[in-house]
């Protein structure tokens, strides 16, 4: 029963953090549209990568590619872009714990290679579906480099709180 | 070559691999179309969407609200100086209706190019990566509302409706990087002739609308306005679009290219107006192979 409440909460992290991109896209659209690039608010990406470093596997790969398919068909309008890179970057997360413990600054780094991930996936597909026609280069100076800055600041800011809830409620499932 | 078929992550790799290339080559073909179950999850996280949406909307109206009312005194004096050229453009607009109704009359027209009504709706969300610049807004095809419809906000035509859930849809902009979904023939009225051209692309630096396959070579000044023609099928005739800022060749040097400042602020749509168009529209198919045709 604790384990379900465990997962519950999870699941309601990674639900607001789709909701959250999404209206952080809406709100503050002149905002992201920075002179040195545009910002892609990832926080979903944030959240899959600090909830794989507590969550089991199978519980993780799962709910990453659950939310992918809500990205992409609330998003995108077709399937198999975040489906695809949410899962990769889960598994990415739990073959990284291994070798690294969970605090601030290991956040940051794995979620600047999963941010990374997820972004060369997608322009990759955009690419080949020729809804893009950008060149790799400008890829990399027009979208990514501002968007691995927000993202790495928001991880740096934010993830030692997600940390402390999480652990704090698998601390208190595991006590009851 | 047993130990490769023993090794169960490639083999889990290899069919997850196929099947995300699989639903992306079916998702992706069946574009628009959504199956019941995206339909399902796109209605139940636009839901949620609206809570966080609503009071965010309330609350940036409330600081517009403010805003606006610091220029009130301006303002004022401007519109009370406008005041009388507005009795006498009533008096002409009252005169030059009737005269076209009764036109129409006569002509016995039952729905022209610039007939359509309308539906109001919110932006609950905008898609974050912004590859294909859409929005999505909180009315769906229990509300009236088709795919191809043209959305417009802030009296600026915006996009185009391109997936309707029961109660929720997708709205592509006209800055979106895709330029199959950006077509949209438009026209600019000029003193002694009406030139016609198709927008098909959005400049992120000069964050104007394109304009090409301009019909004339005659001068383009300026400062025109841009509207809908209402010749490809979908959209009506006379929406807003937004005036002429620069006028360049196009990239072949033949023809002119148009640049446009939209009468929108494609970075602040939180309202939007969806246009019904009243005369007969052309079906999806049809109208990809004429943009097609006239993107050649």
């Amino acid at each position: 029963m604790e384990k379900w409440r465990q997962n519950l909460i999870a699941i309601l992290l990674m639900f607001s953090s789709i909701l959250l991109d999404g209206f952080i896209a809406n709100t503050w659209a002149s905002t992201l549209d920075t002179s040195f690039g545009l910002i892609i608010p990832r926080t979903i990406v944030l959240m899959i990568i600090i909830l794989s470093f507590h969550y089991k596997e199978g519980f993780m790969l799962g709910s990453a590619a659950a939310f992918g398919f809500i990205m992409d068909t609330y998003y995108l309008g077709f399937l198999g872009v975040y489906m695809s890179s949410f899962v990769l970057v889960a598994y990415l997360t739990y073959s990284l714990k291994r070798v690294i413990r969970p605090n601030v600054l290991s956040y940051t780094l794995v979620g600047i290679l999963g941010i990374t991930l997820v972004e060369m996936i997608a322009y990759g597909i955009m690419r080949i579906l020729t809804i893009t026609t950008i060149s790799f280069q400008y890829f990399i100076v027009s979208r990514l480099s501002a968007t691995l800055l927000f993202n790495g600041i928001v991880m740096l800011v934010f993830s030692y709180f997600i940390h402390l809830l999480i652990v704090n409620i698998i601390e208190e499932s595991q006590l009851r | 070559m047993k130990q490769y078929f023993n090794n169960k992550k490639l083999i889990t790799l290899l069919v997850s691999l196929m099947f995300f290339i699989g639903i992306l080559w079916y998702s992706f073909n069946n574009f628009g179309s959504a199956p019941y179950i995206q339909q399902v999850v796109n209605d139940i996280t636009s839901v949620a969407g609206r809570v966080i949406s609503k009071p965010v909307n309330a609350l940036n109206g409330l600081f517009s609200d403010i805003n606006n009312l610091q220029n009130t005194f301006e303002e004022n004096k401007e519109l009370k100086a406008k005041l009388d050229e507005l009795a006498t453009m009533q008096a002409e607009l009252t005169t030059v209706t009737s005269e076209n109704q009764k036109l129409q009359e006569e002509l016995d027209l039952q729905a022209t190019l610039t007939d359509y009504n309308t539906i109001s709706g919110t932006v609950i969300a905008r898609n974050p990566d912004k590859w294909i610049d859409q929005v999505v807004i909180d009315r769906g095809n229990r509300d009236g509302l088709v795919n191809g419809m043209s959305v417009m906000s802030n009296n600026g035509l915006v996009g185009r409706v391109v997936e309707v859930n029961p109660t929720s849809s997708k709205v592509t902009l006209l800055t979106t990087n895709d330029e199959a979904a950006v077509y949209t023939s438009a026209e600019i009225a000029l003193e002694d002739e009406t030139l016609f051209g198709v927008i098909n692309g959005y400049d992120t630096n000069r964050k104007a609308l394109i304009m090409e396959q301009i019909t004339s070579t005659s001068t383009i000044e300026e400062g025109a306005t841009v509207t809908s023609s209402g010749l490809g099928g979908l959209v009506p005739k006379g929406l807003l679009i937004g005036t002429v800022s620069e006028v360049s060749l196009d990239r072949h040097g033949l023809g002119q290219r148009v640049y446009i400042e939209p009468a929108t602020n494609f970075e602040d749509i939180r309202f939007v107006t969806i246009i019904n168009r009243e005369a007969e529209t052309v079906d999806k198919s049809n109208h990809s192979a004429d943009t097609e045709e006239e993107s050649e």
